[in-house]
């Protein structure tokens, strides 16, 4: 039960001809389609479920260009109307000198979502490829991902309690921009990608780089 | 390689497919993955009913947290309170419904039926009693639907606002805001009570842990 | 084999755990939440406050949830529930009101709307514009009565929300003439309340309008008390010259009332005390009726002559003394025993009690009793003229002899008859004519006649004895009288007229100082028309484009469709008055009256230039008479007639005199046609 933090060779559940559940971690044999304890389906380890993760990468980047470039907020101060974007909110922050704030909001709203894309990507890639060697390393980054990827809902969040209760009649109101919804599917798309990544794939040896149908 | 391996005997951990020995661990003991240090097993004495308790202890705070006034901003003599529902339907406008739908079941809805449905798994198993029917699809579902349910994101998202419009206007914060804070912990708490694999075994044996 | 019965075995049994000892300490934590949620939930329960609801005619701006009641500026409700009164004629609204403050509401609560208003004197409660429409309450601080089921809520907003801030009196007025809602009420040029809620009185026969003064000027209200109308602009033409009176640009536009106390000796007057509006200052000084406004007793004349020249405001004389006004006059078709039909001019007049002996609130009834028995005793009223010229016609009630019996007809609509009596004066129908015929036709025959009866003296003298012993001198004088005789007598009767009117005037008092006071009226009439045609009006109008442009662009063109009805309403209103201003020209209206006010008092000035004249020459003629007389002695017949003709000559200038004593009492004929 000890901890092994560095590589140290383990007989995973495929390389045993077994087939481990994704969910419940019940080993059944190979040919197996279901899980017989809590009827998920079973899918071997295959470079084939990077498709799903890369159909949804790229559904969540296109997702992602208009959540930057459409207003996420309309605020309207004292009748003047200004539509601020991700990076012009940054900006305005930047002129109004909340240099923290204006930070925050860069790294959360920005560098997160775009390194989120990035980490997967890079993932995705490599799994397919790599030796087990690069095994620890990629599943942290998997598991920052993971973990992550719900928490970049959080803009959407503010934006819906800014909206919902900034309504101070003509003095100041907030209202939600379509780029709320666009950056809304992108966290979506980019948290099923991470899911469907199948982080088994990580640990699975290049000798096996291609599905083993007998 | 060893293809009479018996599957009973085993758990691959779900993340890196790293096959263990199954073994019943007593009451208070953990389980890890060998390799990626995934938390695999995790039985507490009494963990079903404490799971049981503390959700039906979120679920009243989730009741607080509709109904009560959430948020309430003062400036310059003009105001404006909003509940959680008003956050969530901040988006209902035209096309955008899907995403206030969307932000409702995710701040509420999930995290509800979550609750519910654990309630429903767990309290025949710990009265000794199997199953009730399709706990299993019950507890898969809630399982998936974790990562969805963002109760906890919703109230750091409140915190973000709040620093945001701290400077534009006053802002008081109503019940419903700290319900939802306990509930935030009520839920971690609840989470560190709970080992699937337990839950999936004392499902399948139709056996109180 | 044997069935004998063995003793059995004790049944023993695990002792059952008490059911306490089951339940696991967890349990707590959801009991704790239960309890703490429900004690919130109950908290707000018990803490919410009292519903009150209130109708109003329409909810516009009013939104469940979010409209807000206050109650001296404080947020004390919510509104909770908008529907409607069961006959689907006003909206009601249910509004949530805090729990502290609900206990005061009783009775005399009342509540209204706030809006935002544009009015001629701005645009006022503009923050509701942005904060949206709210419900203003009012209540005072007695708890007495319980709270209505459904209160009314008032359609616009009261003059003040605290009524024990002032004193509400109610003014009767004739018309609403320049008087708009919200005009100020002044007492010496301070604004020091305002007018609203200007509406028709019972009858239909005048108007209520609800004025409020503000503390601590209601302390000079009082019986005594007198309001007037001090709209716009008026001017004043008295012994000491000509006056302008403007008050406030705003009361130029909106109207305004003044009040003044004149008497002392009044007792201090409760809220709702009814007052008398008058026309103008002067009227309101001048008139027989208190400021006090009490329903005076009113009769019916009808006369069948022509009564041209009975006019609103005409004086009724009882007996010789002036008690009461003529205040409606109209045609009556009435079927005679033979069924023709035919017409008299119904003359409606008020009396005031307190000037025919009686008490001042003295009850019609009475008043018609007393009138009864003075009508038995041959009481009658008839139209008659006074003054110097016969040329003001009165409505006069006197004793007229020989008139056939006639009684008070006490069931005639709308007023009780009293029975009348042929004019007084024979040339009625001539001096009917009006006030300038009768300059034309009077004063001028009279001077003639004067003048000839002079010239006939003269001549008497001339034919006498002693003429031939008259010396150069008189002969020079005669020729003079002669030259100014010839000259009355050739001159057309128009222009007669112009000229009586004009030495008439130049006759009043001090003609210098009135000249002096001519220039400043018309130098300062000047000015305020210039000031009028280039400052206020085009900068007012300025200003509200500014204030419209802002508020364009404050609330974004984008959102113009979004915004409530009550801000598009008060664009438009801006709009509207802007239009208005420019277009309507209150400016060039203005401007008109000043120009005829400048053309008028510019006549009166030429008339001052050219009038010392004849005055001078009259002068003269009598000084060279008198010496005349002196050098003379005492030759008794040449004496006796230039007695006379120094009689003559003092009557016409006297008549001359007079006249212009009489223009001088009421200068505004000559200046506004009044």
């Amino acid at each position: 039960m000890g901890r092994h933090r560095h590589e140290k060779a383990y007989l995973t559940a495929h390389d045993a001809g077994l087939t481990g559940c994704r969910q419940c971690g019940k080993v059944w044999p190979k040919d197996s389609t279901q899980c017989g304890r809590c009827g998920a389906h079973l899918q071997p380890v295959s470079t084939a479920s990077l498709q799903r993760v890369w159909a949804c990468w790229w559904a969540g980047l296109f997702c992602y260009i208009p959540a930057n470039a459409y207003p996420m907020l309309r605020t309207n101060m004292l009748g003047s109307e200004s539509n601020s974007t991700i990076m012009g909110g940054v900006i305005d922050l930047v002129g109004h000198h909340n240099y923290g704030i204006a930070l925050i909001v860069f790294v959360a709203s920005i560098c997160i979502p775009i390194a989120k894309f990035i980490a997967v990507a890079y993932l995705a890639l490599v799994v397919g490829k790599d030796k087990r060697a690069g095994g620890h390393p990629h599943l942290v980054i998997y598991e920052i991902v993971e973990f992550v990827g719900r928490w970049s809902m959080v803009d959407v969040f503010v934006v819906a309690i800014l909206s919902a209760l900034v309504q101070l009649g003509a003095i100041a109101s907030i209202h939600p921009g379509p780029a709320a919804a666009a950056f809304a599917l992108s966290v979506a798309f980019t948290m099923i990608s991470a899911q469907s990544f199948d982080p088994r794939l990580i640990w699975r040896g290049p000798k096996v780089s291609s599905p083993p149908h007998d | 390689m060893n293809t009479t391996l018996d599957p009973a005997a085993y758990l691959a951990c779900p993340h890196c497919d790293t096959l263990h020995h199954s073994k019943h661990l007593a009451a208070t003991e953990r389980a890890r993955c060998a390799r990626c240090d995934t938390l695999l097993i995790a039985p507490r004495a009494r963990s079903f009913i404490h799971v049981i308790a503390l959700s039906f202890t979120a679920m009243i705070l989730m009741a607080g947290a509709i109904f009560f006034p959430f948020l309430k901003i003062d400036a310059q003599g003009f105001s404006n309170a909003s509940s959680v529902f008003q956050a969530a339907m901040a988006f209902s406008d035209g096309l955008l419904l899907p995403l206030s739908i969307g932000v409702l079941a995710m701040i509420v809805g999930l995290p509800a039926v979550r609750f519910a449905a654990l309630i429903y798994v767990l309290w025949p198993l710990t009265h000794g009693r199997p199953a009730y029917r399709h706990a299993r699809t019950v507890f898969r579902l809630t399982e998936e639907m974790q990562p969805w349910a963002m109760a906890e994101i919703f109230i750091i998202g409140t915190a973000v606002a709040l620093v945001k419009v701290a400077g534009l206007a006053h802002v008081s914060l109503g019940p419903a805001f700290w319900a939802f804070c306990a509930l935030i912990i009520v839920t971690a708490l609840k989470n560190s009570y709970m080992s699937s694999w337990t839950i999936w075994d004392a499902i399948a044996t139709k056996k109180p842990i | 084999m044997t069935d004998t019965p063995q003793p059995a075995d004790l049944q023993t049994a695990e002792p059952t755990r008490p059911m306490w000892t089951r339940l696991s300490v967890i349990w707590v934590v959801p009991l704790f939440a239960l309890i703490v949620v429900l004690g919130v939930a109950w908290k707000g329960y018990s803490d919410r406050g009292v519903l009150v609801e209130i109708q109003f005619e329409d909810a516009t701006g009013l939104k469940a949830g979010e409209t807000t009641m206050k109650y001296r500026d404080v947020t004390v409700g919510t509104v909770e529930t908008i529907g409607f009164s069961p006959d689907l004629q006003s909206v009601r609204v249910g509004v949530r009101v805090d729990k502290d403050v609900a206990g005061y509401i009783d009775d005399d609560a009342r509540f209204w709307l706030v809006r935002p208003e544009v009015t001629v004197q701005g645009i006022s409660r503009l923050d509701t514009v942005l904060s949206g429409t709210f419900i203003e309450g009012w209540w005072d601080s007695n708890v007495q009565g319980d709270m209505k089921s459904v209160y009314e809520g008032l359609d616009r907003t009261p003059i003040t929300a605290d009524p024990s801030k002032g004193t509400q009196v109610v003014l009767r007025a004739r018309d609403a003439g320049g008087l708009a809602e919200g005009a100020p009420v002044m007492y010496r040029g301070l604004a020091v309340g305002k007018i609203q809620n200007l509406r028709l009185d019972e009858g239909g026969s005048g108007v209520l309008i609800d004025a409020f003064i503000n503390e601590p000027y209601n302390s000079r209200l009082t019986t005594t008390t007198r309001f007037w109308d001090a709209s716009g602009i008026s001017v004043s033409l008295g012994a000491s010259g000509v006056s302008l009176n403007m008050r406030s640009l705003a009361s130029v536009i909106q109207g305004g009332v003044e009040f003044d106390t004149l008497a002392t000796g009044g007792s201090f007057i409760q809220n709702g005390f009814p007052y008398q509006l008058y026309a103008d200052e002067d009227t309101a000084k001048n008139s027989i009726f208190g400021g006090e406004f009490f329903e005076p007793a009113r009769y019916t004349l009808l006369f069948d002559d022509p009564i041209q020249g009975i006019e609103r405001g005409t004086k009724v004389q009882f007996r010789g003394v002036e008690a009461g006004e003529v205040t409606d006059l109209s045609i009556k078709v009435d079927e005679d025993s033979q069924g023709e039909r035919f017409a008299r001019q119904q003359v409606v007049i008020s009396l005031s009690p307190e000037r025919m002996g009686l008490q001042r609130d003295t009850d019609s009834a009475i008043v018609t009793d007393f009138l009864q028995s003075e009508v038995d005793s041959g009481l009658r009223a008839r139209i008659a003229g006074v003054g110097l010229l016969g040329q003001t016609l009165i409505v006069e009630l006197t004793d007229v002899p020989d008139q056939p019996a006639a009684e008070m007809k006490l069931d005639a609509e709308p007023y009780p008859t009293i029975p009348t009596a042929p004019p007084a004066t024979s040339d009625l129908a001539d001096s009917a004519k009006g006030v300038f015929t009768r300059i034309e036709s009077l004063p001028i025959e009279e001077l003639l006649t004067s003048a000839t009866r002079m010239f006939d003296s003269v001549s008497a003298v001339a034919e006498s004895e002693g003429t031939r012993e008259i010396p150069q001198e008189l002969a020079g004088t005669l020729s003079e009288i002669r030259t100014l005789i010839d000259g009355l007598n050739t001159r057309g009767a128009a222009e007669k007229t112009v000229d009586a009117i004009d030495e008439v005037t130049a006759a009043a008092n001090s003609v210098l100082e009135q000249i002096t006071g001519l220039d400043s009226m018309i130098s300062s009439a000047d000015q305020a028309a210039q000031t009028f045609a280039e400052l206020p009006m085009g900068e007012i109008g300025g200003q509200v484009d500014l204030i419209l442009q802002d508020l364009r662009r404050m609330l974004g063109s984008e959102d113009a469709e979004k915004l409530p009805r009550a801000l598009s309403d008060t664009l438009e209103q801006t709009a509207g008055l802007l239009r208005d201003l420019r277009e309507g020209g209150a400016a060039q209206k203005l401007n008109d009256t000043l120009l005829a006010t400048q053309d008028a008092a510019g006549s009166i000035a030429q008339a001052s230039d050219r009038l010392p004249n004849l005055t001078r020459e009259l002068e003269r003629l009598v000084t060279q008479a008198q010496g005349l007389v002196v050098s003379y002695g005492d030759r008794s017949n040449f004496n006796a007639e230039i007695t006379q003709t120094m009689r003559d000559l003092r009557k016409t200038i006297d008549a001359v005199g007079s006249l212009a004593r009489m223009i001088e009492r009421n200068p505004r004929a000559f200046i506004t046609g009044r």
